[in-house]
């Protein structure tokens, strides 16, 4: 594994909701870290309601920072809205949050292989990204899959919508999506994206996590024991602070 | 030969009647479908934009081929206003729709007070009438509409309705039909959501002023109390459109678009309508109808039958 630094640097970072919601308190104070691995997998853990998944929004761009600052790769990014947090990747708890509703599988999965912003003549679906995707599948899901999974005959699932298809299903078709992007994302946040799963897609989706993590940073927040195991870099979260790492 | 005028007449009456109606139900495939608002700018972009045009050629005496494309452009003026009042001062998209509505409604009525008649010859329709080449003695039947006419506004249905149908899959009209529902997704992509949704918003009500436009040129006016309540007319007759397009989809094994389906369901409204008129029954029921019609489909899609039971039981 190469090493290079800074992938993610959060220097004192605090936030806050809102000044009416919890009376102006801040659900994050001072935190500070940075993930200095080119590729690897860093965990956030810690109680429910501690600050797991507002650092990851912080980060995102979702929340704003009070105070303090966020490097991207280097670059910073605490005051750029998220579309401008290029080199991203996203997992959620809930997989059909990570695709659009509105489009179908073979929409979501070519809008994940675009770079940059939209052009309004360029097509989305296209034969150069069809492809891609049916190759990069078939190599996933020859090691890992199973007869059955998703991803084996991707192009049978194309034309479906994500709500046709389990957790379990989506979260590989999500994790798909950002194994195939060419350039890779810099920084793959996952929030909790093993809780719910059923135990053969739980097992396939750390498979392909562990895979992703072997190509790009990936930090994740969980209480997944089995997720903690294979981390290069455990953080524990407690009252919106980083109280340790390991 | 003569038979068929009864049947000619009837058909290119609801032809017509839905061609002029198309650009407006356009609008719902980007603002209702797409966008996932059920935009009421439209109750005033329809007006202003016809408005602007009588204005431009009555009282300035502007050529239609600059005072369409400027009507049009209040109408994306219109539409650019509600995106931005929900997008940047985040009022709710229905009271935002409301209140802008109410602005070129009110501007509507400083344009044109009540209503005001284009002269005769200065709309596109007369126009093509003057020029007939003979064309209608050839026809079986005296129709009601003049094939210039139906030709033209079946050439810009097809050309509309082209055009969306290739920019909704190109990657900017996919952010469009995507930025309804999962914000994050698509800005993590680069897509800036908030500008997509403002266009989408403007391109909306364009479609809506140009449909506004070719209805008043066909009426030979602008009415002003003709236009409040176009987001119902238009959402209902859009939801017939889906709703029959879901139907034969299931008869036929096929998708229609939605750009198919709206077009399907202004057919089915007028064809309702008419069949009403010419067997005399009052007007008000086709609508009727068709509401109630609309309320069971999305009832029964909700399971609200389950929930009916359940109050019962």
């Amino acid at each position: 594994m190469s090493f290079s630094p800074d992938v993610l640097t959060l220097k004192n970072v605090s936030a806050t909701y809102s000044e009416d919601s919890l009376g102006g308190r801040m659900v994050l104070t001072d935190v500070d870290f940075s993930l200095k691995h080119e590729a690897g997998m860093a965990v956030l853990t810690g109680p429910n309601g501690s600050g797991k998944t507002t650092i990851l929004r912080v980060i995102t761009g979702e929340l704003p920072v009070a105070s303090g600052n966020v490097f991207l790769a280097g670059r910073e990014i605490s005051s750029e809205p998220t579309h401008k947090r290029s080199g991203l990747g996203c997992l959620f708890q809930r997989a059909m949050d990570g695709m659009c509703g509105s489009l179908t599988v073979e929409e979501n999965l070519c809008l994940m292989l675009t770079n940059g912003p939209p052009s309004p003549v360029r097509p989305l679906v296209c034969e150069k990204r069809r492809k891609q995707l049916l190759t990069r599948a078939a190599e996933i899901a020859g090691p890992v899959g199973r007869q059955d999974g998703v991803l084996k005959k991707l192009a049978n699932h194309f034309g479906k919508y994500p709500n046709e298809f389990s957790g379990g299903e989506a979260q590989q078709l999500c994790l798909l999506a950002l194994m195939v992007q060419e350039p890779g994302p810099v920084l793959v946040l996952a929030d909790e994206p093993t809780l719910n799963l059923d135990k053969s897609n739980r097992e396939l989706c750390l498979e392909m996590l562990v895979k992703l993590a072997k190509k790009t940073t990936v930090l994740v927040a969980t209480h997944d024991r089995d997720l903690i195991g294979l981390a290069h870099c455990v953080m524990k979260v407690e009252e919106g602070r980083i109280a340790g790492n390991d | 030969m003569d038979f068929l005028a009864p049947i000619l007449t009837f058909g290119d009456n609801v032809a017509v009647q839905a061609l002029l109606a198309f650009p407006v139900l356009l609008s719902m495939v980007i603002t209702y479908r797409c966008l996932q608002v059920p935009d009421v700018t439209i109750d005033g972009s329809s007006i202003f934009s016809a408005a602007v045009c009588v204005v431009l050629v009555r009282k300035s005496g502007v050529d239609l081929s600059l005072a369409i494309p400027i009507a049009v452009g209040g109408g994306v003026l219109a539409g650019v206003i509600t995106g931005l009042l929900i997008e940047v001062l985040k009022i709710n998209s229905l009271l935002a729709g409301i209140l802008n509505a109410f602005v070129f409604y009110s501007l509507s009525l400083l344009l044109i007070d009540a209503a005001l008649d284009f002269e005769s010859g200065t709309t596109l329709f007369s126009w093509l009438k003057e020029r007939d080449f003979q064309l209608g003695q050839r026809l079986p039947a005296k129709l009601v509409v003049h094939p210039y006419m139906l030709g033209c506004l079946i050439a810009t249905t097809a050309i509309l309705k082209g055009a969306t149908d290739w920019f909704l899959t190109r990657e900017w009209g996919v952010a469009m039909r995507g930025a309804g529902s999962k914000d994050i997704v698509l800005q993590l992509r680069g897509v800036n959501t908030r500008r997509v949704r403002v266009i989408g918003f403007g391109i909306a009500n364009g479609l809506v002023g140009l449909g506004a436009v070719l209805m008043s040129m066909y009426d030979g006016s602008v009415q002003v109390m003709r236009w409040p309540g176009t987001i119902i007319f238009a959402l209902s007759v859009s939801i017939l459109g889906w709703e029959a397009a879901k139907q034969l989809g299931r008869w036929f094994k096929v998708r229609l678009r939605d750009t198919t389906a709206v077009l399907l369901g202004a057919l089915l409204y007028y064809l309702i309508v008419r069949v009403c008129y010419t067997f005399h029954i009052p007007t008000a029921l086709p609508r009727l109808v068709i509401a109630v019609y609309i309320i069971a489909v999305l009832a029964n899609r909700s399971g609200a039958w389950r929930r009916i039971r359940e109050l019962l039981t």
